[in-house]
């Protein structure tokens, strides 16, 4: 166990061939998941020579399934930042989630909070979504009242008497969508609760409950269910 | 080290407690690990919001309602009242005047849309009386990114308010490019900033009859900023209270520390306190982390001020006990861990209710009610018996138990 970060990234392709005279096998040892492609081509070099296989290496420029942004360069990250400020500024502190991905989560249709929280993952770092999931709900209100053709500038529009009930757009309640994206994570969390994570539960229930004033779905209040004490903790 | 009177915690209660201690003539040392809940606050005063789940309408006639044990029957109304009472003063001559009485509750609008329950409010943010029956602009200022104004107009909406979402243009300032609450607050403290927002903001305003911006109307000069602001736009603007850091909150700390630096109160921020040294029955010193060391501060008394579980003041343990963190106070546990918190997030959790037992004066005391010592005091949130958040209580708590310990500390000449 321990801290991993000092194994060697280093690597060898065993030349079984040549050192032990077994003429169909080579061993790659060493090495970290940061060189796994890396190793990957050194040990098909090898193989390719063997076999003749004289197709043009594409490992530096495949893209691996799941990887939407295609070949990471390491300067592509700040070349990013400075086309479009959004993907310099963090929404989520804890799982480092910038505005820029929050709004193309957005624009690719997502509506609701909890899909925002398996796609970039808003709501599963050590605050527990105490500041992330505003800041989301917020972008997700801009961003229907934007689809709705709302003017964005200072010119109020011109709405008829009181509110309807339904969003000015028409849209499902962008802070009913936020209690129940709390609710979704305190089911996933509660019994897991001790020590600081039990002080972050409770600064959350003193900003939402405490200054936002939610109370979510009324009916009584479930008290904790006292729990036969396990064996051993 | 030595002190007269130490005063472990700066949150609402730890200030109180420390500024009335002073003003009675006590000398006091702060010790505190960081900011409090004062940093976090909606900016306003809660006394008694709900009890036994049900909204309050008379916060000082309910405290009648609330369980034996609550922090409010050990020390009576009438500490309720002088906590009060002093807070209102205080805060006006340090140019926060509220509005408010113990009488009645009264709405503050969040940046949600929603409405929260108070009792004092900073002026800023009460609105003239009625104002949600008219039509309400909600405007947000471009750039500034931790207010929705769709978000807030649209609940207000669903609740029958007549409110209608909108941006204000900022004019030109120096800011980083991401700039914060506080920035922008900083920004607006200054007048010629406010002449040049002004026109933007009225137009964008456009004839309602109130006018909700987020809490960020100045930050250094009290509610000057937001006076002016309101004079030059010419109509009614109210503060909605967002989401921390609390600028509201942030005025009335500095409020705190200048009242505490011009009473000569010395201040160690940054420096937890670990422990307390014994002899018999009263603790003689106060152990706290310094820069490279535990150091030990000699005392005559010591009030902990340290809040509950959320405060820092109390440890949840993973087993279900609970550990009071600086002199190891008795507090009782829960079974086991899982019956500290509720099954909904946003229902009651008994932990947020738990804290150190006490008796009229204050005092911890054991499981059979004796003081645990002679000269420790408790106030605020590390109280037992009450939940701050689900009843709407913390700062009428942390004001009347500061009322009742000045108060019995101030008839004890010092040694």
């Amino acid at each position: 166990g321990g801290d991993t970060r000092e194994v060697s990234r280093t690597f060898t392709v065993v030349d079984h061939p040549r050192l032990d005279g077994l003429d169909n096998m080579y061993s790659i040892v060493g090495g970290k998941l940061t060189t796994c492609r890396q190793m990957a081509e050194a040990v098909v070099d090898r193989l390719a020579e063997r076999m003749g296989v004289t197709e043009p290496c594409r490992t530096a420029t495949e893209v691996m399934p799941g990887a939407d942004h295609g070949p990471h360069k390491v300067a592509e990250p700040l070349a990013r930042i400075e086309r479009d400020h959004a993907y310099g500024e963090l929404i989520c502190e804890c799982e480092l989630v910038t505005r820029g991905q929050v709004r193309d989560a957005v624009a690719s249709g997502l509506t609701e909070l909890e899909d925002l929280r398996r796609k970039v993952r808003l709501g599963y770092g050590p605050c527990q979504a105490a500041f992330c999931a505003w800041r989301a709900a917020g972008m997700l209100a801009d961003a229907r009242r934007e689809g709705s053709g709302e003017p964005r500038s200072g010119a109020p529009v011109d709405h008829p008497g009181n509110g309807s009930g339904a969003t000015a757009d028409g849209g499902p309640d962008v802070v009913a969508g936020l209690e129940r994206f709390l609710e979704e994570r305190w089911r996933g969390q509660r019994s897991t609760i001790w020590g600081d994570q039990a002080r972050q539960a409770l600064l959350n229930h003193a900003i939402y409950r405490g200054i936002f004033a939610l109370h979510g779905e009324g009916g009584p209040d479930e008290a904790a269910a006292p729990s036969a004490r396990a064996g051993g903790d | 080290m030595r002190a007269d009177v130490v005063v472990v915690g700066a949150g609402p209660a730890g200030l109180a407690t420390a500024i009335r201690l002073a003003e009675a003539g006590r000398q006091v040392l702060v010790l505190a690990r960081g900011n409090g809940f004062t940093h976090w606050g909606a900016g306003s005063v809660d006394v008694l919001g709900r009890v036994g789940g049900e909204p309050v309408d008379q916060p000082l006639g309910a405290t009648d309602r609330l369980p034996e044990g609550h922090p409010y029957h050990l020390v009576g109304q009438a500490a309720v009242r002088d906590g009060v009472d002093w807070f209102a003063s205080f805060a006006a001559a340090a140019g926060l005047p509220h509005t408010g009485d113990l009488e009645r509750n009264r709405a503050q609008l969040t940046a949600f849309g929603t409405l929260r329950t108070t009792c004092l409010l900073p002026e800023p943010a009460a609105g003239p009386e009625g104002f949600l029956k008219g039509r309400v602009a909600v405007v947000n200022f471009t750039g500034f990114r931790d207010f929705s104004p769709a978000l807030c107009a649209t609940r207000l909406r669903r609740d029958g308010i007549d409110a209608t979402p909108a941006s204000a243009p900022l004019p030109a300032w120096d800011h980083d490019r991401y700039f914060t609450g506080v920035e922008l607050a900083r920004a607006i403290d200054d007048a010629g900033f406010r002449r040049r927002l002004a026109p933007g903001l009225a137009r964008a305003a456009a004839g309602a009859e109130a006018v909700v911006v987020p809490a960020v109307l100045g930050l250094n000069r009290g509610h000057e900023p937001w006076a002016d602001l309101q004079s030059l736009v010419g109509a009614p603007l109210v503060e909605a209270a967002t989401a921390p850091p609390s600028i509201p909150g942030l005025r009335l700390f500095a409020a705190y520390r200048a009242r505490l630096e011009s009473l000569g109160v010395r201040w160690q921020f940054g420096f937890p306190a670990v422990g307390v040294e014994r002899d018999g029955d009263r603790v003689t010193a106060v152990r706290s982390e310094g820069a490279s060391r535990v150091m030990a501060t000699r005392c005559q008394e010591l009030v902990l001020a340290t809040g509950g579980v959320a405060g820092n003041g109390i440890e949840a343990n993973r087993d279900g006990t609970l550990t009071e963190r600086v002199a190891g106070l008795p507090v009782d546990g829960f079974e086991d861990r899982l019956a500290y918190l509720g099954g909904r997030f946003l229902g009651d959790h008994p932990l947020a209710a738990a804290g150190v037992r006490a008796d009229a004066e204050l005092r911890p005391v054991d499981a059979s009610g004796e003081p645990v010592a002679a000269n420790i005091h408790c106030v605020g949130g590390l109280l037992a018996a009450h939940d701050p958040t689900a009843e709407g209580s913390r700062e009428g708590v942390a004001l009347a138990t500061a009322a009742r310990v000045a108060a019995l500390l101030a008839a004890t000449p010092a040694r």
